[in-house]
């Protein structure tokens, strides 16, 4: 008896295998196989291209990329786009796995330091593809190693400072207006631990954010470039670590940052200082602005970086994603169609909407300011680029010089910590560092 | 064995305890799955000020152009199969290292017990490369034919340390009788396996179940995604993040393990004292 | 195949032998092929990337240079010494916590069907984004534990961002889903033939004795299995230090998987990554080998009891 029944399930699994193998099989050829669908010679009997786009993001972001992708094949009827979207923890990953079995989507959304990861052989030159007259010089320039163009700025975003208005009001501190310098800001900080009477720090400790490093030393210092690119090029000095290191090591001691044990556990979205109110200022992506308010029924406010005291000088806004091609396509002119539209078309522009940061080209947002259903946040965040991008004396720094630079991000963050946990001084950090960027381009 | 009445109460006293240590992070989850989004973090009240029901309707269609059902549908075919795999492949492959002599079995079990050591981070790649030689991308097998080929050791060798546990004298006398190693394996281990079966099966259901990074590396297509991929997609690093959406998720995402081990666990914990090997 | 086995008085030794050990291959060919066609390979080539300098699109040929550099590397020691500590505190507390839960559930009762569902809750969750915010909000500044503490007058923290507590917690996480080593012992705990325990309670044995004297060997190759398969997975530990911590404050939490995978997939340093793996592979071989061979001296076969007796 129980033989029998062991060897029936037995027999039902079995089946249930070959189901599913068949299944898996049929689903093959008509969606994977893209690629093998398209490798057959060009006899171009009016079959539609294939296209493979994957991006990441949350609900909005998808559902305004379909809308466009629908409204491109309609305007493209040879074009077929194929959605692959996921979240974005493990996109990277994903992607670099993708290319290394050779089985990487044809367009990717992607940003500068993902295509570091993924290496330039990899990506298309979009150099001369596609109508890029639209797009700001510099940051087109910003994509670009050498002479070759990586990616195409789909969406722009600039670091800035959130507050808690509220928070600030309650406490009677304003919040500094623009320009103003790192100064100015240290000075606010220390006015709201004053008047909390050390309840509220100023802000979180961001010295272990690369982030602030490179505001802070282009805007503070006037340093060069946040990459040690050679030991002869390194532009930050061991006195410029030094001070940037001191002004955060002269906040916390003045109660106005928030300490490393609390620093460390404050995060992009709940955990923020900013929403849990132990802290006034957060430094954020202006993009993400949305997300920190949506979270908290308190309300929030938004200002950009500060400047340097004398010469104005700061960071550009810059791209908070790109696309780009795979090298491997078999259809670089239809992909490059795609992006065109994607940066070029207003329709799309109405879509698309802020799902990505402001709008790259000044026709879609125009065309987008039209729309009077915008949200508060996206009004501020296009406001804030706006005003950013106005400024004088704006800078941009060059991509990260090579995967060897990788650990950069961490060092920093390394070198913070141990010094707001007490365990090295500020000049030892600052040689610490020195050195660590030396061995980081100097071994090979 | 009779328990004197003092003792039974300390029992459940400590049991209760216990239970509340355990069930207050779960509880938190599900009232904030009622809560809305800024009082789940803001606001330390436990209990929601107004419960939110839309949280589950919003989450469920959270996916653009899908809902969680198709999502729950394509998990719960990837769970079944792999429990099917896991359990028919880990049993044929315990038994000869629990009953058998062969030659190389010490070579071999070394070499079982080798493949769980190293860390899987570095073997993604190679294993991404043969699944895409062979054109499994973009479809179940990759995360399905692996069970039915044992490659989830943790399982053979929970069937090889119970199948020792079986008194030996019972394959004797299989054999004295003239059955093969074949029919004692069906007559007699298997039967006596009934417990590790089991557990076999709630962890290969719950562990495909909960998997998410196998899934995420093989499954292109949105259509074909899992609820662990479809949880993920709450969380973007620049948007907002619907925190009650994704709590109602989760919690009906650990729905099907939970019934499984239900129903399950029954089968490896029915009266001490009747069963045993007889 | 089963007509092969019908023993005929002429059959030699050595060709039963072959027989059977045709047999236990033929058992063995589902994994067999699992190995060849999946597992082998990744396997060769990660070793052969060990020996690599490695990125995506270039491979150089470095010789042992991986291994050297880890001697140098102080992250690398800070990693292997944060997840020996780890090891160390949550297999024996996981284990000893879901023993001793499977000890007051194995008996067949509703309430206790509904304990063990309850218990097992946690182990559901695992890693996900979920429990990753609820656990920094408990351990936050205003969280549960806090606010307990406060009750005692002890001055609250945020417990995951101190270098000396953070690690701790993420132990206390793991031993807080002991549902499948729980699961494991149940079931071991099925397989103890209820006569023992009626031949001991006639002798008059009481619980605790009951405990030591039967239980215990009895479910020692549970046990050890438990053991073996907790250490080698906690050597391995990486979703915890990934979704909560991200190895910090000051690489406190920094598993080696965790630097692993940072190395591999943030720093593009594939040979590098694979090196550690390696080495990985080699510390939990040794450990595992030890706790085999200290395993002869208490674990116990169902065999070797009935002989004992």
């Amino acid at each position: 008896m129980k033989l029998k029944a062991f060897s029936l399930s037995l027999m039902i699994m079995m089946m249930l295998f070959a189901a599913a193998c068949s299944n898996g099989g049929a689903n093959n050829p008509g969606s994977v196989n893209s690629e093998s669908a398209s490798n057959k010679p060009a006899d171009s009997t009016e079959k539609p291209v294939e296209l493979r786009f994957a991006w990441w993001g949350s609900e909005e972001r998808h559902t305004a990329t379909l809308e466009a992708i629908k409204l491109f094949e309609a305007k493209n009827p040879n074009i077929k786009i194929l959605p692959e979207y996921s979240g974005f923890d493990g996109y990277e990953t994903k992607l670099l796995a993708q290319l290394a079995g050779n089985a990487a989507p044809d367009l990717f959304q992607s940003t500068v330091a993902i295509n570091v990861h993924l290496g330039a052989d990899n990506l298309l030159d979009l150099e001369g593809k596609l109508d890029v007259s639209g797009l700001d010089a510099m940051l087109l320039k910003s994509q670009s190693v050498g002479d070759k163009l990586n990616g195409i700025v789909i969406g722009l975003a600039t670091s800035a400072y959130t507050y808690n208005k509220t928070l600030l009001d309650e406490l009677g501190v304003k919040a500094p207006t623009p320009p103003y310098s790192w100064d100015d800001l240290a000075t606010t900080f220390k006015e709201v631990a004053q008047k909390s009477g050390g309840k509220v720090y100023g802000a979180v400790d961001s010295s272990v954010a690369f982030d602030t490093f490179v505001e802070f030393g282009a805007g503070a210092l006037g340093a060069e470039s946040p990459f040690p690119n050679s030991k002869e090029t390194y532009t930050f000095t061991e006195d410029q670590i030094k001070s940037y290191y001191q002004y955060w090591a002269d906040l916390r001691k003045a109660g106005a940052a928030a300490p490393p044990d609390i620093s460390a556990t404050s995060d992009d979205s709940a955990n923020s200082l900013v929403v849990t109110r132990r802290a006034a200022f957060v430094p954020i992506a202006s993009s993400s602005f949305s997300r920190f308010q949506s979270q908290t029924k308190d309300e929030l406010g938004m200002i950009i970086m500060p400047q340097n005291k004398d010469t104005g000088r700061s960071i550009k806004p810059g791209a908070s994603q790109v696309i780009s091609i795979n090298a491997s396509t078999k259809h670089a002119d239809a992909a490059a169609k795609f992006i065109d539209f994607f940066i070029n078309d207003t329709e799309a522009a109405k879509v698309l909407k802020t799902s990505r940061g402001v709008l790259p080209t000044q026709v879609q947002r125009d065309e987008l300011l039209k729309d009077s259903a915008l949200s508060d946040g996206d009004k501020k965040n296009i406001a804030l680029i706006g005003e950013a991008s106005q400024l004088e004396g704006l800078v941009t720094f060059p991509s990260p010089p090579g995967p060897q630079i990788l650990g950069w991000k961490g060092m920093i963050e390394k070198v913070g910590q141990e010094i707001a946990f007490d365990k090295i001084t500020v000049e030892e950090g600052a040689v610490k560092l020195k050195n660590d960027a030396y061995a980081s381009v100097g071994s090979k | 064995m009779t328990m004197r009445l003092p003792l039974a109460v300390l029992k459940h006293v400590m049991l209760i305890a216990l239970s509340l240590c355990m069930i207050y992070p779960i509880l938190w989850l599900l009232l904030g799955s009622f809560k809305a989004n800024n009082e789940i973090f803001t606001v330390s009240s436990f209990w929601p000020s107004e419960f939110i029901w839309s949280n589950y309707a919003k989450g469920w269609s959270a996916v653009p152009g899908f809902t969680f059902a198709n999502f729950f549908l394509n998990s719960m075919m990837i769970s079944l199969l792999v429990v099917a795999g896991s359990i028919i492949s880990c049993c044929l492959v315990a038994f000869p290292f629990a009953r058998m002599t062969f030659p190389l079995k010490r070579l071999w079990f070394s070499v079982l017990l080798g493949t769980l050591m190293l860390p899987g981070q570095v073997l993604l790649i190679p294993r991404y490369v043969i699944f895409s030689d062979i054109g499994w991308i973009n479809t179940y097998l990759p995360l399905v034919v692996p069970a039915f080929l044992a490659t989830n050791v943790f399982f053979v060798y929970l069937m090889i340390q119970f199948m020792r546990g079986i008194p030996r004298e019972l394959d004797e006398a299989a054999i004295v009788d003239g059955c093969g190693p074949f029919r004692t394996f069906l007559l007699i281990l298997l039967p006596n396996c009934k417990p590790v079966i089991y557990t076999v099966a709630i962890f290969s259901f719950l562990w495909s179940w909960d998997d998410y990074f196998e899934q995420l590396l093989y499954l292109n297509e949105v259509r074909k995604f899992t609820v662990q991929l479809a949880l993920q997609m709450f969380v973007d690093n620049a948007a907002q993040i619907q925190w009650g959406s994704l709590f109602a998720m989760s919690i009906l995402s650990i729905l099907p393990p939970m019934l499984v081990f239900f129903f399950a666990q029954k089968h490896f914990v029915e009266g001490v004292a009747t069963s045993g090997i007889k | 195949m089963e007509s092969i086995q019908t023993k005929k008085p002429t059959t030699t030794a050595a060709k039963r032998r072959f027989v059977n050990a045709s047999i236990a291959y033929i058992f063995l060919l589902p994994w067999l092929i699992g190995l060849l066609g999946f597992t082998m390979w990744p396997f060769i080539q990660s070793f052969y990337l060990s020996l690599t300098q490695s990125t995506l699109h270039s491979t150089t040929f470095v010789g042992l240079d991986n291994y050297l550099r880890m001697f140098s590397d102080e992250r690398f020691w800070k990693s292997l010494q944060v997840t020996t500590k780890y090891v160390m505190l949550s297999v024996p507390l996981k284990l000893a916590m879901a023993l001793f839960v499977a000890m007051l559930l194995y008996k067949a009762s509703i309430s206790m069907t509904f304990y063990r569902t309850l218990f097992y809750l946690p182990s559901l969750i695992g890693g996900s984004i979920a429990v990753a915010v609820m656990w920094r909000k408990i351990f936050g500044l205003d969280g549960l534990w806090n606010s307990l503490l406060g009750k005692f007058g002890i001055q609250g923290k945020e417990w995951l961002g101190q270098p000396d507590y953070a690690l701790y917690l993420l132990v206390l996480l793991v031993v807080w889903q002991f549902g499948s080593s729980m699961v494991i012992f149940l079931a071991g705990l099925k397989n103890v033939p209820g006569d023992m325990y009626e031949a001991a309670m006639i002798d008059g044995a009481g619980p605790v004795k009951r405990f030591i004297k039967i239980t215990l060997p009895l479910i020692s190759p549970i046990i050890l299995f438990n053991l073996i398969l907790q250490t080698i997975g906690s050597f391995q530990v990486f979703t915890q230090g990934y979704v909560i911590t991200k190895g910090g404050p000051m690489d406190e939490t920094l598993f080696s998987v965790l630097y692993i995978y940072e190395l591999a997939f943030k720093q593009q340093q594939m040979g590098y990554a694979s090196a550690i793996s390696w080495m990985l592979l080699v510390v939990i071989a040794i450990v595992t080998a030890v706790v085999f061979l200290t395993s002869k001296r208490w674990v116990f076969y169902e065999n070797d009891m009935k002989g004992g007796h």
